[in-house]
């Protein structure tokens, strides 16, 4: 007697709870959705009253008069009266031209992330840098990224991956989590051609 | 204009409050500092913001003492000149006899009482500073410093609000050395306007260069409006009192004036 080949589950075991997991969760996570949603709406907030985005300036209020004086070192002396003091304010007068000489420098210079910035607006490429590769390729994997896959996406794109393709890591892969961790690591089997693996199915 | 605060009047003088000489100055013109015309406000006047442009979005202004936010702009709540600094600094360079304490400004106090782990010190405040045992250099539980009533201490505020008590300390933060400060032996001291004490702090002060060219000496300012002088002869110390005494409130054009008119006096007695 030749056994019948089980080419798909019968409804019995399709119809069992823990096959029907997955369909669950998503039935689940789209009812809390629409109730977050629901709960956003009820909330009202206060908007921004007359506040241009643009035109807004952070204010940053002290207290003393410290950071405005040239020199916050008190102990004078005049005439070597006093030759450890005179020392000392010598020294306190040295670290102040310091301090403001950086500052100036600091403020007149212009980072780094402003000249790459301009360079790209020269060369017409869109996406601004910000300074935060990583944040923008974790942005653009939407996946809940350890670690492990926040450095790897942080790596130049190769020649063959486009730029925007996502690594989406599928939760509800059959395969399970740990075998998805080190998914973005691996290279897919879509890069490589048949022609290229080494094992050749016979056909 | 009828001014009403008698400090306003007599450190700006009721017919200057529309007289912009830009050539006077009162010693505070330091690196920082840029004023091309001096500007007098009072409390209630919005001040024009000219920010120097910045990168990044919106625009940082540090804002001092005598400012705050109304809205978008900054206004004015103490009389006196506004001053503009490099990196978008405002503040109003207002004078007045109360000392307000701020953390990290040196203070001259007097200490009148003595405890177990700290001393209490009279530095004009609202309420009486604490001075702990230990914020000495060198300090150990052995190892106390011996200071009584009555002794004078250089010190910075280390913790200041509204409040509270202030507290201070005798060690510079950075180094944990003294760095200038503790008790301070001999000499006199002597009160002024807070105005006076930023502007003694200047180390290019016109009146100490003149003083210095006389004779030699030595001084501790304390933003607290007390300032201590000490030098070889008592002739020498009254004479750098009298000149600072004369010299607070007065007109910028007038401190050399002042001071060379105590010179004199000093010299007199000398002969």
């Amino acid at each position: 007697m030749d056994t019948k080949q089980v080419k798909s589950l019968s409804t019995g075991t399709m119809a069992l709870k823990f096959m029907n997991r997955a369909q669950e969760q998503e039935v689940r996570k789209k009812l809390e959705e629409e109730q977050k949603r629901a709960q956003e709406e009820a909330k009202w907030i206060l908007g921004d009253l007359d506040l241009d985005d643009v035109d807004t300036v952070e204010f940053q209020f002290d207290n003393s008069h410290i950071p405005f004086l040239d020199s916050t070192f008190g102990r004078k002396s005049f005439g070597n009266y006093n030759k450890e003091v005179e020392t000392m304010s010598e020294e306190a007068r040295n670290a102040e031209r310091l301090r403001i000489a950086e500052e100036n420098e600091k403020r007149e210079s212009v980072s780094d992330f402003e000249m790459v910035n301009r360079y790209h607006q020269i060369r017409g490429e869109t996406t601004p840098v910000d300074g935060t590769k990583r944040k923008r390729r974790a942005a653009a994997t939407e996946s809940p990224t350890s670690r492990l896959s926040a450095v790897s996406n942080a790596e130049p794109p190769s020649k063959k991956r486009s730029p925007a393709a996502p690594v989406t890591t599928d939760w509800n892969d059959m395969r399970g989590r740990q075998a998805t961790r080190f998914m973005s690591l691996a290279p897919t089997s879509r890069e490589t051609p048949p022609a290229q693996r080494g094992f050749i199915k016979p056909q | 204009m009828h001014c009403l605060s008698c400090d306003f009047t007599k450190a700006t003088g009721v017919d200057k409050i529309f007289f912009i000489d830009p050539k006077a100055t009162d010693g505070m013109d330091g690196i920082q500092t840029q004023v091309q015309q001096r500007r007098v406000v009072i409390p209630g006047d919005r001040i024009p913001l000219n920010l120097e442009a910045q990168e990044g979005g919106a625009p940082k202004v540090r804002a001092g003492p005598g400012l705050q936010q109304d809205g978008g702009e900054l206004i004015a709540v103490k009389p006196g000149c506004i001053k503009h600094g490099n990196g978008n600094k405002f503040w109003v360079d207002g004078s007045q006899k109360r000392y307000v304490p701020a953390v990290g400004e040196p203070v001259l106090g007097t200490i009148t009482g003595k405890f177990a782990e700290s001393y209490k010190v009279d530095i004009g405040s609202a309420h009486p500073a604490m001075l702990p045992v230990l914020a000495f250099e060198g300090a150990s539980r052995k190892n106390r410093p011996m200071l009584d009533v009555g002794a004078l201490v250089y010190c910075r505020v280390a913790v200041a609000n509204k409040d509270m008590e202030p507290e201070l300390e005798c060690i510079a933060p950075s180094s944990g050395k003294s760095g200038g400060y503790g008790p301070l032996k001999n000499g006199f001291v002597v009160r002024c306007s807070s105005r006076m004490a930023r502007s003694l702090l200047d180390p290019k002060n016109p009146i100490l260069l003149r003083l210095a060219e006389a004779f030699s000496f030595e001084m501790a300012v304390g933003l607290n409006g007390r300032v201590w002088f000490n030098a070889d002869t008592v002739a020498q110390v009254i004479a750098a009192t009298k000149a600072i005494q004369a010299c607070d409130g007065a007109a910028a054009a007038d401190h050399l004036r002042h001071v060379n008119a105590e010179l004199r006096i000093l010299e007199g007695i000398d002969m």
